[in-house]
């Protein structure tokens, strides 16, 4: 069978299961990682209950949550993965990420650098304010990282039969694959009709 | 994450010789390891027959040309570049072809994304339909200056980091030193495969002292490129918006 090689990244989405010691005649030493974590009441108990699957590395370096979202991981865990965790430990563990790692309050251990900006306040209706809020992510300079030739500009948008403010509302309303869905509750009428004015005016 | 060179034979050679029939769907994928609690299932993978048959779709047993390490999955693993690393299962002990859609754990509910281009939906929303995480979208990383490094007025300050995507290759990286208001092209670096990060430098030499929030953004050979702001799932995957790096010039 002829050997073959390529140079390639291998990039984790998460924790995977870790190799258990068997009965193997073999056997390694596997590295210690120890994660530097927020000291707290329930630290010991994060340690043992979910260091004993995963490395913690994860709570340093990934975007804070609020106590309700720790208390749904917590549940995730128990459920869904089938972790040993008891409802005692449970609580505790939850409490502690709320603390150590949520978004109510800052703690000062461990705090990863270079995270987003802080929310702005809400500002008035303004197109181009909108615009960047909820379409620039993928829509910069009227453009689509998603599908990169259905661009916003007029002869794009025409093409796909979008001519009038009206036409980029009912989009946004029901856009199809591709693009989140914004309803009237997240995106109200008013709001809606500036970004497709903007839109119209300013991507020719 | 790593960037390595793997070695091994191809899935394709392995299936052609034990002899798959034409019904066949998926390939799957089991390893030495156990799961570290009774109630946690086993980890199992499976693949797409045709991705199993692609040319570089490897089961690898050297890496950078010497027999694999135990924890980089001794004797031999999966290798699927492009693809996220979840596929990639180590100390091979199994290889079943399948003639219907595997709905192990690993496969199905975990390791989704919403069934969308994106890959996103609403921020706190369910997406309607789920598929299993494939292939890595496009990204740049910006690896030096660190943020909070400290520069100096009018002295060169080179701009550095990789990018990489899911098997296209990176066909342009874009840097900004001003927050995103104007960008230049960085040069990119040697080209070891489509498959593989690439380098990239950007000179700059800061004239004013102040804040500088400096980004990096890539795209790949057939136009995909990184969000400005956030895209949303459940699972937190794929996130790849274009990360600030601010530094101080004094």
């Amino acid at each position: 069978m002829k050997k073959i090689a390529v140079i390639a990244i291998l990039l984790a989405v998460a924790a995977t299961a870790g190799a258990k010691e068997g009965a193997t005649v073999r056997s390694i030493a596997l590295p210690v990682v120890e994660t530097p974590l927020a000291d707290g009441e329930g630290k010991l108990t994060v340690m043992s209950n979910c260091g004993s699957c995963h490395s913690l590395d994860y709570l340093v370096t990934q975007p804070r949550l609020s106590p309700a979202a720790w208390t749904a991981v917590v549940e995730k865990m128990r459920k869904v993965y089938g972790a040993e965790i008891s409802d005692a430990d449970a609580v505790a563990v939850a409490s502690y990420l709320a603390s150590g790692y949520g978004t109510e309050k800052k703690a000062a251990v461990g705090e990863a650098a270079g995270k987003g900006p802080a929310p702005k306040a809400a500002a008035a209706v303004s197109g181009e304010a909108s615009f960047r809020k909820y379409c620039n992510a993928c829509h910069a300079g009227g453009g689509n990282i998603v599908k990169p030739a259905l661009t916003l500009h007029r002869k794009d948008l025409e093409s796909n039969g979008i001519r009038t403010a009206g036409d980029i509302v009912g989009l946004l309303r029901d856009p199809g694959p591709g693009m989140p869905k914004f309803d009237e509750k997240s995106v109200p009428e008013a709001e809606a009709r500036a970004i497709a004015e903007y839109v119209l005016k300013t991507f020719k | 994450m790593g960037n390595t060179t793997w070695g091994g034979a191809r899935l394709k050679d392995i299936l052609a010789m034990a002899g798959v029939k034409p019904d066949s769907r998926e390939v799957g994928f089991n390893g030495m390891d156990n799961p570290p609690a009774a109630k946690v299932p086993d980890f199992v993978k499976t693949v797409p027959m045709d991705v199993s048959l692609r040319d570089d779709t490897i089961v690898a047993y050297e890496m950078n040309g010497k027999p694999l390490l135990m924890l980089n999955g001794f004797p031999a693993r999966l290798i699927v570049p492009g693809w996220y690393a979840t596929y990639w299962v180590k100390a091979l002990t199994e290889i079943t072809v399948l003639s219907k859609e595997f709905e192990g754990f690993w496969m199905k509910p975990a390791y989704r994304i919403p069934d969308d281009p994106c890959a996103c939906v609403a921020p706190g929303g369910k997406p309607a339909r789920t598929v299993p995480i494939t292939r890595m979208n496009t990204r740049s990383i910006i690896v030096s200056p660190e943020a909070g490094t400290s520069l100096r007025r009018n002295q060169p300050a080179e701009i550095m980091g990789i990018a990489f995507d899911g098997g296209y290759g990176i066909r342009e990286v874009v840097v900004s030193t001003d927050d995103g208001k104007s960008w230049g092209t960085a040069k990119l670096g040697k080209d070891l495969g489509k498959y593989s990060w690439i380098q990239w430098r950007y000179p700059w030499k800061p004239g004013k002292a102040g804040t500088y929030r400096l980004m990096a953004k890539a795209t790949n050979a057939i136009g995909e490129s990184q969000p400005s702001g956030r895209l949303w799932n459940p699972s937190g995957y794929m996130w790849n918006t274009v990360e600030k790096t601010e530094v101080t010039v004094r």
